[in-house]
């Protein structure tokens, strides 16, 4: 069903200026002749995917709930006609959204109904990765998986299991289900996709103000209320759409401007008032060189400073020592000086200034002192817990989390590495200890990075399970693959986002076939090894029991009830509710509050109960990383001139050191800042820049949507017009990627509108899936240059070569 | 559904205070396509068939910013479709002006098709049957409210409404509309231009902070 839109050209070809387009019809060149294209391509081929054409869509009742897919996390109804799901709309009457619904959460209904779901629980028949399987019974199984893990668990001990739970998966499996069995098994090794996403945005977050999410809400009269907006790496308005929207309207009727930093003019820098296209990865060197600016020309909000913020005479000194010139950091990040010095004295005189940053902050070896160095940015020009004043990073953020009872589970030592990637080594080689089996609910062979490496460590376990909608890459070399569930078919929360609401989903639809949710899979594999008095039978039926009695129970979280939940108009609520009837807070840390739920009454939950830039306490706590939390300049290794990079003194093969700021449960590897000239294989001349594609896509799963496959194709790469023309390539043309890690293939897309000597690759596609099937980014990504404080992989840049196919 | 038909040549229609039109603000689409999944799923369409479409138009000489544009029907005052179309299919309601396929008499031939130069028409396959947008009457009909893209839109970038009260509403906002009435069809849909970037801070009212 590949929705390839050529086949049509013959016919309307008289119409098309330009005739090669394969990466999507629909991209132009050449602003004023774009109707002369759209007489292409428009021969139907596929049938009536919701039911006969015409007929429009008629339901006898609508259900309130939250889009499961992305971390927007829009409210949507659900149009029921008797049992079936006839359309998915936005909620008119939602104070966030107002109706407003991206693409792929309206097309979501292609996955409920589409015919490419795992229906049955299957098990490999051929060798691991050919893909040859064979259906098996879910209590068969079950037994089978449960013996394997005993056996694993007996020969390699507990810690040789590892859980990943990807991309689709929401707190109640990550943090839920998964984290429960992974306690009570014994291994201390389950990770979410955090560190591949924003670990480093959630623990710069807790050094700076105790609380995780960001403080502002998504509302007219906070976020919207910004006079100014510096989004540095983040692409909101393809990442964010709705949010986006909103930011967008209330910048247009207020009059306020917006700035956007990033290598690539994304759909964001294209609605911005001015895109400033940077360095990749030295996003940190921009916000010293600001700092330094306002230090220089004491230009700093001293009065809220004094007040609610600790250790920031300490960065002064620190930046003026240093030299962080706006003339230094105009060489680092190949700005201009001038430019750096004006976003400087813009963000001081604006009245409310929000900075918004995204994985272009965290997807960096430096992504914690990223993050941090924006955080003092705002807080040296006041702009942090005010409405229309603050720092916005989207991460995991709340403390939703299952814990057995206390004494219930065996001690666990610490994670091998916080970072799943981190695992990969030690499934290859066994060190330092063996990882044996892998349970994974996502897809690791397209999110990953070191995706060749990935390769050589699945081979060698004893035992892999996959649980997924869809029959990813990661799929043909499980041993036991079962089929799951969306929220919809089961009951669930919505995702983590930034607006810090937590809605919950409502069963609506029977799932297909034999397919049942992750609490459901956990619950019986859980039961025959004993586990059953935690994860209990009924769980399995009611996620709500599950997610009242166990979800909840952290600091700030009890008020997050489903009763709450589901009496609200939209199903959602804002957290932290630290009490059931507590009000929610739209601005936290606002002047003087306190914390809602802090035991001690204090303004901010840090050890200091201020905001926090440098402590004593925090010098000791990241000395045993080698860094300071002062921000002392350095970024990733895959760069063109010689900047800072970091050494790891241990490698993955290594124990390493307890990780301070995950509280010692996770291992780490201690590192120096170095200045010496890091050799470079001149082949690789090309920083690449990988990122989200645009917002129909959505990781692995909306690759098996056929609509989304139809609005954006092939796995594309983005190169400047100068950088195609010096390598013979023209827009269309495939073309290889490759540096020592491996090779992809991709469409070229040639567009002005990215740094010259970068090329830019969306994440999402693998090599089995159903629409246009590519080897990942992720095999050009390094699995091992990590931040060692967050454990986050550099994803952003590397240096790769780009040449025609 | 539909009161009637107007000529090529009646165009009262478009001055008509009951005209219905959409309006496309060029400053707040963000090429994301929701219109198209909301469309699809309103009016069952599949895979190849089409009623609206978003496309990415790269910047040209001058030009530094990528530009969004959804092309969909422009309900004109006189629709090169409904005067290609042999079998008398294409109606033009004289109170909305909205133009509409009737699929009972649509014989398939595609005429219509060629003929807009909007690219706003298209063909199932199946069915063999012109696809055009009718700015979700069923929608209107049955109490839903407007057209589903402009429901969806998440950059409010499409709204509905009486063409004449748009016009109106735009030019009390300072929005200037962009002219692409290329071919003298009286294309109706609106499409407001890109303001200009604000280059400074000048003018944002202080609160008084530090």
């Amino acid at each position: 069903m590949a929705p390839s839109n050529e086949d049509s050209k013959s016919r309307s070809g008289m119409y098309a200026p330009r005739a090669k387009r394969s990466r999507s019809s629909r991209v132009m060149s050449g602003v004023g002749d774009w109707f002369m294209e759209l007489a292409r391509d428009r021969t139907g081929k596929e049938g009536y995917p919701y039911s006969e054409a015409g007929k429009p869509p008629r339901a006898d009742r609508i259900e309130v709930g939250a889009c499961p897919v992305c971390f927007n996390s829009c409210p949507v109804q659900y149009h029921m006609a008797g049992d079936r799901l006839t359309t998915i709309t936005g909620v008119a009457s939602d104070p966030v959204t107002r109706g407003r619904l991206c693409p792929k959460g309206q097309f979501q209904i292609q996955t409920y109904y589409s015919p490419d779901r795992l229906t049955r629980p299957l098990k490999r028949v051929g060798k691991r990765g050919e893909g040859r399987f064979q259906p098996i019974a879910w209590d068969q199984a079950l037994d089978e998986v449960a013996e394997r893990l005993q056996s694993v668990r007996d020969t390699y001990g507990a810690r040789s299991l590892a859980i990943y739970t990807g991309t689709r998966s929401s707190w109640m499996n990550k943090a839920g289900g998964a984290a429960l069995f992974a306690e009570l098994f014994g291994t201390p090794n389950q990770e979410g996709t955090a560190p591949l996403c924003a670990a480093a945005a959630s623990q710069s977050y807790l050094v700076t103000q105790g609380f995780a999410p960001g403080a502002n809400s998504y509302t007219e009269t906070d976020l919207g209320y910004a006079s100014f907006y510096l989004v540095v790496g983040d692409n909101m308005a393809e990442t964010r759409p709705v949010y986006f929207g909103l930011i967008n309207d209330c910048r247009l009727r207020n009059g306020a401007r917006m700035v956007v930093v990033d290598p690539r003019q994304s759909a964001t820098a294209a609605k911005a008032d001015e895109w400033i296209c940077n360095r990749p990865g030295t996003d940190m060197a921009l916000a010293l060189g600001m700092m330094h600016h306002l230090v220089d020309n004491d230009r700093l909000a001293t009065g809220f400073l004094e007040s609610h913020v600790v250790g920031w005479e300490r960065l002064c000194e620190f930046l003026l020592q240093r030299r962080y010139t706006p003339g230094w950091a105009a060489d680092v990040c190949d700005i201009p000086a001038a430019t750096i010095r004006r976003l400087a004295d813009e963000i001081a005189a604006a009245p409310r200034a929000v900075v918004f940053g995204g994985k272009g902050l965290n997807q960096h070896s430096n992504g914690f002192q990223t993050n941090r160095a924006f955080h003092m940015l705002c807080l040296l020009t006041g702009h942090w817990g005010r409405p229309g004043a603050g720092f916005m990073n989207l991460n995991r953020g709340l403390s939703l989390h299952a814990h057995a009872p206390p004494g219930r589970a065996p001690v666990r030592g610490p994670a091998l590495r916080k970072s799943p990637t981190g695992w990969i080594d030690a499934m290859c080689t066994g060190r330092p200890y063996p990882i044996k089996a892998f349970i994974s609910t996502g897809n690791p062979l397209s999110t990953w990075p070191g995706q060749a490496r990935l390769r050589q460590g699945l081979a060698e376990l004893d035992l892999l399970v996959y649980m997924e909608l869809f029959p990813h890459a990661t799929a043909a070399f499980a041993d036991y693959v079962f089929p799951t569930t969306s929220a919809v078919e089961a009951g669930d929360v919505n995702r983590s986002n930034d607006d810090r609401r937590v809605g919950w989903i409502e069963k609506c639809i029977e799932p297909p076939g034999e397919a049942r949710s992750d609490l459901h899979f956990w619950v019986e594999l859980g039961k025959r090894l004993g586990f059953d008095d935690v994860l209990r039978d009924d769980y399995k039926l009611d996620p709500a029991a599950f997610w009242d009695s166990m979800m909840i129970n952290a600091q700030g979280m009890r008020g997050l009830t489903t009763e709450r939940m589901r009496a609200s108009p939209s199903k959602w609520i804002r957290a932290p509710i630290p009490e059931p009837g507590d009000p929610e807070v739209e601005t936290l840390f606002t002047p003087d509050s306190v914390f809602p739920g802090d035991p001690k009454g204090r303004f901010a939950p840090t050890p200091t109960g201020k905001l926090e830039i440098w402590t004593e306490a925090l010098e000791e706590r990241l000395a045993p990383y080698g860094l300071s939390p002062l921000p002392e300049f350095y970024t990733d290794r895959g760069q063109l001139v010689d900047l800072p990079f970091l050494e790891y003194l241990v490698d993955d093969e290594e124990e390493g050191i307890p990780s301070p700021v995950y509280g010692g449960k996770a291992m780490t590897r201690p590192v120096r800042i170095s200045s010496q000239p890091l050799p470079r294989d001149p082949r690789y001349d090309t920083e690449l820049v990988s990122g989200r594609p645009p917002a129909p896509h959505f990781h692995s799963w909306t690759h098996w949507q056929w609509q989304a496959n139809e609005m954006w194709p092939e796995q594309f790469a983005m190169i400047h017009p100068n950088k195609a023309s010096s390598i013979g390539v023209v827009d269309g043309d495939t073309v290889i990627i490759d540096n020592a890690l491996g090779s992809i293939t991709a469409v070229a897309w040639v567009h002005e509108g990215i740094r010259e000597s970068s090329v830019f690759v969306p994440i999402g596609w693998d090599e089995d899936q159903k629409g246009h099937p590519a080897k990942s980014v992720n095999w050009l990504v390094d699995h091992r240059e990590r931040d060692p404080i967050s454990d986050q992989t550099n994803m952003k840049s590397l240096l790769v070569r780009v040449r025609k196919a | 559904m539909t009161s009637g038909t107007v000529t090529e040549f009646e165009s009262e229609s478009r001055d008509s205070t009951q005209s219905l039109v959409l309006q496309i603000d060029l400053e707040r689409c963000t090429g994301c396509r929701a219109c198209e999944a909301a469309c699809k799923l309103e009016n069952r369409l599949g895979e190849g068939m089409f009623r609206n479409r978003v496309f990415w138009v790269a910047p040209g000489a001058g030009e530094s910013r990528f530009e969004f544009v959804v092309a969909v029907c422009q309900q004109c005052a006189r629709p090169a479709c409904l005067r290609a179309c042999g079998a008398g299919a294409i109606v033009k309601d004289a109170h909305t002006g909205v133009v509409s396929i009737d699929h009972d008499r649509c014989t398939g031939c595609q005429e219509c098709v060629l003929a807009c130069p909007y690219g706003a028409v298209s063909f199932d396959h199946r069915r063999h049957k012109a696809e055009k947008c009718n700015l979700c009457a069923d929608r209107r009909e049955t109490g839903r409210g407007g057209p589903a893209c402009a429901a969806a839109c998440p950059g409010m970038a499409i709204t509905f409404g009486p063409r004449q009260a748009l016009i109106e509403k735009a030019r009390d906002d300072g929005r200037s509309r962009r002219n692409i009435d290329h071919f003298g069809l009286g294309a109706g849909t609106l499409y407001l231009e890109r303001l200009p970037p604000r280059l400074s801070l000048q003018g944002v009212e202080s609160d008084g902070a530090e």
